[in-house]
């Protein structure tokens, strides 16, 4: 009794302390991000303006996913051999708990994968709809091909349950509307149960009325290409009768069943590859250019602080606005105050850079971000920084500049 | 000095001299509860555990499973790793030590009945691996796929591995070791010491370690990217297939009934030379 | 006088066929069905899923051109191994079958719990592929030939054709044609774009992709024809998996290791 008193307390004493550590705290950036190497985070892919429509909505009520994601020009060499060429604008969620209703990348209606290039930039708008009641990290992301996805900032939505749970309705081209959440189901589960029926015939047959290990014994001293027929026993006239009624069973319903589908869903099509080349997307004026000279990573201070040279090529003063690097977002106070999500980071000096010269400018961001973001990567095979500068001019021009720098540390 | 000592035979129940079980009724060789018992019961464990890590995985998975970096996947999983490992190593211990310590006290020789038994309680063994084989192998790896295609792995340590390559790999092990250390001891007419190191259990026993080594190989392939095919999840990627590969020498487990079912015969013809040889049945050894 | 020893030497075998044991009753047959089964499940799912899963799993990879020729293949192997050890071992035409009814369980099992309970994916996108009309096509192939040459050679081709034509039954309303995103699409397609799978990104498909030489609609036969082929081989890896992994070991030791 006391033995079983003490495992049942430690069972209940381990179920707390599971209940204490899953609950006990909301926080997660939930896809785990982190753990995809910095130089790919920061090299390959910008992201700027992600907003999301709504972050609470019913089952099957839309949202819509707006932004702009560029393939940057320091696209590393060793992802897609240098040459991002296919693309697939999409969302990471875990699982099917949303639903893709809309996709459209600079304008044009892309379904399935893009021809995408070094420097593309690509505004998307994707609309989804609640599928599954719980709550969410969605992200915007692309994949490219041969590289993998690279992830885009994210959000949690909540996804409340209707009354009258989810479906999805669409119309097929002959006119049918179908639910696509079980259009097909009860096809697909009762003809695949039915050649289990036909399966287990067969088994039951040669198994059931008769002894199985026993016939080794026999079967030791016989030919392997020979049963001993009806004189034996082992495979007697009447269990060809009934494998071969089974067998024919089989071909008709097989047969029959094609013949079926023929006639009840003519018209069908393979599937189909529909790879669309989305329009460029209309640049603004070049106003402006930047480079990185210099990144420093100070770890006892937990300071990156980086040297960039503005040069305004345009007609009326600029302001460095904003660094973007992987998913995140630093913002000058001094141009604007950081919106949710983002964070803040110093430029010095501070002040605008006028037509026609070049300023450099000393932008710090906080370490304790990037570390948390595992975005520092000294110790790392590949030491860099990469990411955009944003540059506005007084008209609200923004020019997006990529800019990448070798780190260079204090200490390691 | 004698009265106070107490033999140790004396506090077990009676046992004839060959050192078999007593005859209970319902407890016979091929009774259900006789020799199948472990049938079941070893069955019933192994469904049992990955039953209720399917159900720990379904309350913890989301959303802490996702995200390697935070503090709860630090104590729900990697710690379930920890766990699952001590526990595989320490019925290792104990099971195989049992088994070789029992082993060495067993009587010689043994009656047919009791070698039917053993015979059966082998195949309850092999029954154990064979369920282990298809959580390893089937059920498992389903949601590896599921898990891996559909959401965004970012550690070695992931959901679907953690109960796959560290529970279940090692524990086919520890069982197809088990079972021919049990085929050793418990039936040396067919698989004893003297007569070398069966070749059925050289290739299941190979199955179970070189699937536990091919982990090794599968995270180094999702992690370098060689050929650009670690970054994406196509499971019917070439690193994936040294696990099939590996998985086939698990055919070996078909000859563990084939070399039993002989014997089996072999007793059942040794019955009946006896009892023609013996006129009065009663006196008849079975 | 060759007739009559020929007869009585069936008839001892017959004898032998109808034995009553002292110790081996139904139990050890039932046992050993049912503890196989775990163990067969799992030797064709593995094969199955890590050479030709992804085909499997979704609706929108079950082409006509990489499907049927990759699949079978792939799912030939385990049924032929068991073909041979069955068929030495009990001389019962099941090794087909019986592969092919257990993956069904375990693929079943596999596909709710995992791809639906777990990661919340409709069944009528990721149903798995069924074996068992093949299956039992093949045994039959291999209960009237009693050949393990014709039955891989005509078995192949039967294997391949049954496993296409019972599978695009199912498949075939999720072929038809629909207007998505401003494209044709087929519903199969709408279920991969609407349905999110964040690491299984559209391009990624092994299909066919329109490509310049589809012989005028023809490109399903030769994918059957070429997919036939290759199931030959399949065929004797199985039975390369039957005779010298599981039947050849039997009796067999060691002396050193």
């Amino acid at each position: 009794m006391k033995m079983k008193r003490r495992f049942a307390l430690s069972l209940l004493g381990s179920a707390m302390a599971l209940a204490g550590i899953a609950f006990g705290s909301t926080t997660a950036s939930a896809h785990g991000e982190r753990a995809q190497e910095s130089f790919i985070r920061m090299e390959t892919v910008g992201f700027w303006d992600t907003q999301f429509s709504k972050t609470t909505v019913q089952q099957g009520e839309d949202i819509t996913l707006t932004g702009t994601i560029k393939i940057l020009e320091t696209w590393p060499n060793n992802l897609s051999n240098g040459n991002p060429s296919v693309c697939y604008f999409t969302v990471v969620e875990p699982g099917a708990q949303f639903v893709l209703k809309d996709r459209v990348i600079n304008g044009l209606q892309a379904p399935q994968s893009v021809f995408c290039h070094k420097g593309g930039t690509y505004q998307y708008s994707m609309t989804l709809a609640g599928r599954a009641a719980g709550s969410w990290h969605v992200h915007p992301a692309v994949a490219v091909e041969q590289s993998g996805t690279i992830i885009g900032p994210g959000t949690w939505i909540t996804v409340n349950q209707a009354a009258s749970g989810f479906s999805y309705p669409i119309t097929l081209l002959n006119g049918q509307k179908i639910d696509l959440e079980s259009y097909g189901t009860p096809l697909v589960v009762g003809f695949s149960l039915l050649t289990f029926v036909l399966g287990m015939w067969w088994m039951i047959h040669w198994t059931w009325s008769r002894p199985t290990i026993t016939r080794l014994a026999v079967t030791n001293q016989l030919p392997l290409n020979q049963d001993g027929g009806d004189a034996v026993g082992l495979v007697t006239r009447r269990d060809h009768r009934i494998s071969a009624t089974i067998a024919g069973v089989t071909v008709v319903l097989v047969g029959a069943g094609f013949l079926w589908q023929a006639f009840a869903f003519p018209g069908k099509i393979p599937q189909q590859s529909d790879w669309v080349t989305p329009p460029a997307l209309a640049q603004p004026a070049s106003t402006a250019t930047a480079t990185l000279t210099n990144a420093i990573w100070d770890p006892a201070k937990q300071i990156m602080t980086l040297t960039a040279e503005v040069k305004n090529t345009g007609t009326t003063p600029v302001t460095l606005t904003a660094f973007r690097t992987a998913y995140l977002t630093f913002v000058s106070p001094t141009a604007r105050q950081p919106e949710s999500g983002e964070y803040q980071m110093t430029v010095s000096p501070a002040g605008t850079v006028d037509a026609g010269q070049t300023s450099t400018f000393t932008i710090q961001l906080p370490g304790s971000v990037l570390q948390q973001e595992e975005l520092v990567s000294v110790g790392k095979a590949q030491m860099a920084v990469a990411g955009i500068i944003e540059l506005n001019d007084a008209a609200g021009t923004r020019n997006m500049a990529t800019v990448q720098s070798s780190l260079n540390p204090t200490a390691t | 000095m004698q009265e106070q000592v107490r033999p140790r035979v004396e506090e077990r129940p009676a046992r004839a001299p060959t050192g078999e079980a007593p005859e209970i009724p319902g407890r016979g060789p091929t009774d259900w509860w006789g020799g199948w018992r472990w049938g079941f019961v070893s069955l019933l464990i192994i469904a049992g555990v990955a039953v209720a890590i399917r159900i720990y995985q379904g309350i913890f998975t989301f959303p802490w499973g996702l995200d390697s970096s935070t503090w709860q996947f630090f104590w729900l999983w990697r710690m379930l790793v920890v766990v699952e490992l001590a526990a595989v190593g320490v019925f290792t211990v104990l099971w195989w030590g049992w088994l070789l310590r029992s082993g060495r006290d067993l009587p010689e020789r043994i009656s047919h009945r009791e070698e039917v038994r053993r015979i059966a309680v082998f195949w309850s063994l092999v029954g154990a691996v064979s369920l282990n084989i298809y959580f390893e192998a089937s059920f498992f790896p389903n949601q590896d796929g599921a898990f891996h295609q559909t959401l965004v792995r970012d550690t070695a340590f992931t959901v679907s591995h953690i109960p796959m390559f560290y529970l279940f790999f090692p524990l086919g092990i520890t069982l197809a070791v088990g079972t021919y250390l049990y085929g050793r001891t418990r039936l040396p007419a067919v698989y004893g010491a003297w007569k070398g190191f069966p070749w059925s259990f050289f290739l299941l026993i190979a199955a179970t370690v070189t699937e536990m080594m091919q982990v090794a190989m599968n995270e180094w392939g999702h992690s370098i990217n060689f050929a650009n095919a670690g970054a994406e999840e196509f499971f019917s990627v070439w690193f994936h297939w040294p696990f099939v590969l590996y998985g086939w020498l698990a055919g070996g487990i078909f000859a563990l009934w084939g070399e039993t079912i002989l014997r089996l015969t072999q007793i059942e013809d040794d019955i009946v030379k006896e009892e023609a040889e013996v006129p009065s049945p009663e006196a008849a050894p079975v | 006088m060759a007739q009559a020893a020929i007869d009585v030497r069936a008839g001892e075998l017959r004898q032998l066929v109808n034995r009553k044991y002292r110790f081996i009753d139904r139990k050890w047959d039932f046992m050993f069905w049912f503890t196989a089964a775990f163990v067969v499940a799992a030797a064709a799912d593995i094969t199955r899923l890590l050479f030709a899963g992804d085909w499997d799993f979704w609706t929108d990879w079950k082409d006509r051109q990489w499907w049927m020729t990759i699949t079978p293949f792939a799912t030939i192997i385990i049924p032929s191994a068991l073909q041979y050890i069955q068929w030495r071992a009990w001389r019962m035409p099941t090794g087909a079958t019986y592969t092919a009814t257990c993956l069904f369980v375990a693929a079943w099992i596999g596909r709710t719990f995992q791809w639906h309970f777990f990661v919340n994916y409709p069944m009528n996108f990721i149903w798995p592929a069924t074996w068992i009309p093949a299956g039992i096509l093949i045994d039959f192939l291999l209960l009237e030939t009693r050949s393990f040459i014709i039955t891989s050679v005509i078995g192949a081709g039967i294997w391949t054709i049954a496993f296409w034509a019972s599978n695009y039954i199912m498949l075939a309303p999720f072929l038809q044609p629909t207007t998505f995103i401003g494209h044709t699409l087929t519903v199969a397609d709408v279920q991969g774009i609407t349905y999110i799978r964040a690491q299984t990104p559209e391009y990624l498909r092994v299909i066919e992709r329109g490509s310049l030489r589809t012989f005028l609609q023809e490109p399903q036969y030769v994918a059957l024809a070429f997919g036939t082929t290759v199931a030959v081989g399949g065929y004797w890896i199985g039975q390369f998996i039957g005779r010298y992994l599981s039947v050849w070991p039997i009796g067999r030791f060691l002396k050193q290791i």
